[in-house]
């Protein structure tokens, strides 16, 4: 019994961390219909400056935090701007296509730079161990845990009740109608692009705390971002919290009564088999229109 | 041939369509009106599959369509047209009428791997069939254009070909003459009144171009909110003070 | 239709005297390359370019057919030609199965589930020891034995006819698929999928057609693969290979025939040039690809090249 509260636990802990780290794809999904697949690099990009900042400058953690959301914030909206404009309203393939290409830029020219060395995002929080009842986790993981929660809520509220967020939503329900009461939806697909790389790269400097980052993870964080979003509902902001707890339970209970070599495939099995049964997701609402 | 029983459709909290029945016999020219909104394209899409009806029927010549998929109702012989694009854009004409000849070429797949001399039969007389097609409507001239670059009019008449170049015995029709000028609109409704009896055994329509509708129909089904108004004549539909409020409000008294 | 048949015709005379000219063993390696990349390409294509929905998981027939052969070859003895066609057959019933289920699905929803499929593949090719010796691979898959007591150049020319032989074979495959009442059919899905439903099309059945007889093909240049290199390890079900297929596809011309086989010409000409470049040339990749989308959208051959029929009027 001890032994799945623990499992549970640690699922859960996990699952928090997929659910931030799908987040940014969601929200590009759900706001641009841009299905990205640079998804993962851009994590992998985060962890590495966080790393860089920490580790060699020696800054704060949490003036790292900043520096990644801003600088890539800053690049996301660049990539939008200069790339993804000139492939919106091509279909979904360009800029899925244009994405593999950003993806695979960012994973080699990071491999050129830093090499195939791990590194780690160094972070005030100390990995000593918490008795909480039965279970322990270290202090580390909770802490980020609620880092993740404090930044869910964030953009949740930014979406949900500002300005900003508004117009987001407007131009994703009708680009036309937005530009034509005044929003400029081409500023307006940037910032979205910028929020969705930055929270990429945030869960990566935080995670890259916890896990090890080098420049070959992204196609792993890509791949369960997407397992965690199709779970929940491509597009789907509760959606991919739900997913990502999901997926984070079900690998711990995987992992921990059954085999560990096929823990990664339990994603991808979850996938299809829900796919067999509600093909749009968990949450996605699929209107019937022909 | 076709019988509608109280169908229904809900989507989410609202209902489309709501207990229409209507039929459409051999021969006849049937047009379905009403104001936008009233549900008629829902209509089209219950009838050919392409939605589910949360309750009633729909037969045609005796068989259950209601669960068929689109592909199936178009093999019996029910053939629609959509509202917005029903060409393929960025094929010619010819590509498009071919395209929609599928069910009465060659269908062996092993036969499209290994060709013989009856594939090139067969191929030939599809080929010819849709250019005769293509003449009949009077496209001959646009015959290698790209869909995408024919005007208002000649697009018109190519849906309709893509329609019949499947070989419907029902054919529907979602606002053929949307976009039209009075004379295009005359022009379609000649050959509107040529096909039945010829290509084939009745016509369903959806059409806002009221002279268009008085003057091809046998029948009119009038709808307004998802339910049916009134079934008449083009005659009493167009004197039905029912009909009239629904269209322009109730007058002041 | 005219075009692209002579264009392939005599694409095919100049790669049956190509090796006659005296290369070196190298220079007949990257004709062996290009063979299979054709292969790889010409299947990808028929998903990519005709039904228009997007894998990224057709590296799951690669590697069943490079693991079909390879086992039937290391623990069966089984020779050759009997294994490419034996893959061929596995990867087309893979196909069946993989397509039935993802082909329910379209847009990202189908790109990341086929995705799903070789991941999960690659995982049990990983794990599954006793069957495919884990990250270790099956090494040592043995020559046909008429290579026996060949230079190694004319062993590589020997399976650069072989092949050529089988792209022929795809190439044949693929121009009867496009060029008849199938190739209209998913061309109608594909340009529009409520059009081709009211006719009479059924969407589902021809893309499910198309997507075996692409499985087909990537298992054949899976075991020519095997056979070539004579070693497969869980790598063939990786992304690196769809990304080369990809490029190749879209370079060439989606949607075009010559297009999968101009497309591997270049890709891996340029692969091999940009050697010299080691890590970095990924990282052009990259930018290619970027480069391909936003300027030659269509592919080299995607104006001159695509599926076009006209009437003749006597």
């Amino acid at each position: 019994m001890d032994f799945l509260l623990q499992l549970l636990a640690n699922g859960l802990v996990n699952g928090t961390f997929y659910a931030l780290s799908a987040l940014g794809l969601t929200l590009i999904f759900g706001l641009m219909r841009v299905v990205n697949f640079a998804h993962g690099e851009l994590y992998m990009v985060g962890g590495l400056i966080g790393w860089a900042l920490t580790e060699l400058v020696g800054a704060n953690f949490f003036l790292a935090l900043l520096i990644v959301v801003i600088a890539t914030g800053a690049a996301g909206y660049l990539i939008d701007r200069w790339l993804i404009e000139r492939v919106r309203n091509q279909g979904a393939e360009s800029g899925i296509l244009l994405t593999i290409g950003i993806s695979i830029f960012l994973t080699n020219t990071a491999l050129l730079i830093v090499g195939t060395v791990p590194h780690k995002v160094l972070s005030p929080f100390a990995n000593k161990p918490l008795f909480l009842g039965p279970v322990v986790l270290t202090q580390s993981r909770l802490s980020i845990v609620a880092i993740c929660a404090v930044l869910m809520l964030a953009v949740h509220l930014l979406i949900k009740h500002t300005t900003l967020g508004r117009a987001m939503r407007a131009t994703v329900q009708d680009a036309m109608a937005a530009s034509l009461v005044g929003i400029r939806t081409e500023r307006i697909h940037g910032f979205t692009f910028a929020l969705g790389t930055a929270l990429a790269s945030a869960a990566g400097a935080l995670l890259g705390s916890i896990y090890v980052t080098q420049p070959t993870i992204g196609g792993l964080v890509s791949l369960k971002a997407f397992v965690v979003v199709i779970l929940g509902g491509l597009g789907s902001f509760a959606g991919a919290i739900i997913g990502g707890l999901v997926l984070g339970v079900a690998e711990a209970l995987w992992g921990g009564y059954f085999a560990t070599g096929y823990v990664d495939a339990i994603g991808f099995a979850l996938v299809i088999v829900m796919l067999l049964v509600r093909p749009y997701g968990l949450f996605s609402v699929k209107s019937e229109r022909a | 041939m076709l019988q509608v029983d109280n169908i229904t459709k809900n989507f989410g909290g609202i209902t489309a369509v709501a207990d229409v029945s209507f039929a459409i016999n051999k021969g006849e020219v049937v047009s379905l009106i009403g104001p936008n909104g009233a549900g008629k394209t829902t209509c089209f899409n219950l009838i050919t599959g392409f939605y589910r009806p949360t309750a009633g029927r729909v037969q045609f010549e005796g068989t259950d369509i209601t669960a068929f998929d689109p592909h199936r109702v178009a093999r019996l012989g029910v053939v629609r047209t959509f509202q917005k694009t029903n060409v393929l854009p960025r094929l010619n004409v010819f590509e498009n009428v071919l395209a929609a000849r599928h069910l009465h070429g060659e269908t062996s797949i092993l036969r499209a791997f290994f060709p013989g001399k009856a594939v090139r039969v067969r191929e030939k007389r599809v080929r010819d069939e849709a250019a005769d097609l293509i003449e009949t409507l009077g496209l001959l001239a646009r015959i290698d254009t790209p869909a995408e670059s024919l005007s208002c009019g000649e697009l018109r008449l190519l849906e309709v070909a893509v329609a019949l170049s499947a070989g419907p015995r029902l054919l529907m029709l979602d606002e053929p003459a949307a976009g039209l000028n009075t004379q295009e609109a005359e022009r379609l409704a000649d050959i509107l009144k040529q096909l039945v009896g010829t290509r084939v055994d009745a016509l369903l329509l959806v059409e806002h171009n009221m002279s268009l509708v008085m003057s091809v129909s046998h029948r009119v089904v009038v709808l307004n909110f998802g339910r049916k108004l009134m079934e008449g004549s083009p005659e009493q539909v167009r004197n039905s003070a029912e009909v009239i409020e629904a269209y322009l409000g109730k007058p002041v008294e | 239709m005219i075009f692209e048949r002579r264009f392939l015709l005599g694409a095919l005379a100049i790669a049956i005297v190509f090796p006659l000219l005296g290369w070196s063993e190298y220079v007949i390696h990257v004709g062996v390359l290009i063979m299979f990349s054709i292969m790889l390409a010409t299947g990808f294509n028929l998903i990519v370019g005709y039904v228009g929905e997007f894998s990224l998981g057709h590296t799951a027939f690669l590697g069943i057919g490079a693991y079909t052969a390879a086992l039937l070859s290391s623990s069966l003895g089984m020779p050759i030609f009997f294994n490419i066609a034996a893959a061929a057959v596995v990867a087309a019933i893979a196909g069946f199965f993989i397509g039935a289920v993802t082909l329910r699905l379209r847009g990202p929803f189908f790109v990341i589930v086929t995705l799903c499929f070789a991941e999960v593949l690659r995982i049990v090719a990983n794990n599954w020891v006793a069957l495919t010796n884990g990250p270790m691979g099956i090494a040592g898959i043995v020559k046909p034995a008429w290579m026996a007591q060949q230079t190694a150049l004319q062993q590589k020319i020997d399976f650069y006819y072989i092949g050529l032989a089988l792209v022929t074979v795809c190439v044949y495959f693929a121009y009867r698929f496009v060029y008849s009442f199938l190739g209209r059919a998913v061309v109608t899905i594909r340009e529009n999928r409520f059009v081709a439903q009211s006719v009479g099309i059924w969407p589902y059945s021809y893309s499910l057609l198309a997507f075996v007889v692409a499985s087909a093909m990537a298992g054949v240049a899976g075991a020519f693969y095997a056979h070539y290199v004579s070693y497969v390890g869980p790598e063939v079900f990786g992304f690196p290979f769809m990304i080369s297929m990809i490029i190749m596809v879209l370079l060439g011309g989606k949607g075009t025939l010559i297009g999968p086989v101009i497309g591997p010409v270049i890709v891996v000409l340029l692969e091999e040039y940009l050697r010299d470049f080691k890590d970095l040339r990924f990282s052009i990749f990259g930018l290619v690809i970027v480069a391909v989308v936003l300027f030659v959208p269509q592919g080299l051959m995607g104006f001159v090249a695509a599926r076009r029929e006209q009437y003749a009027r006597k």
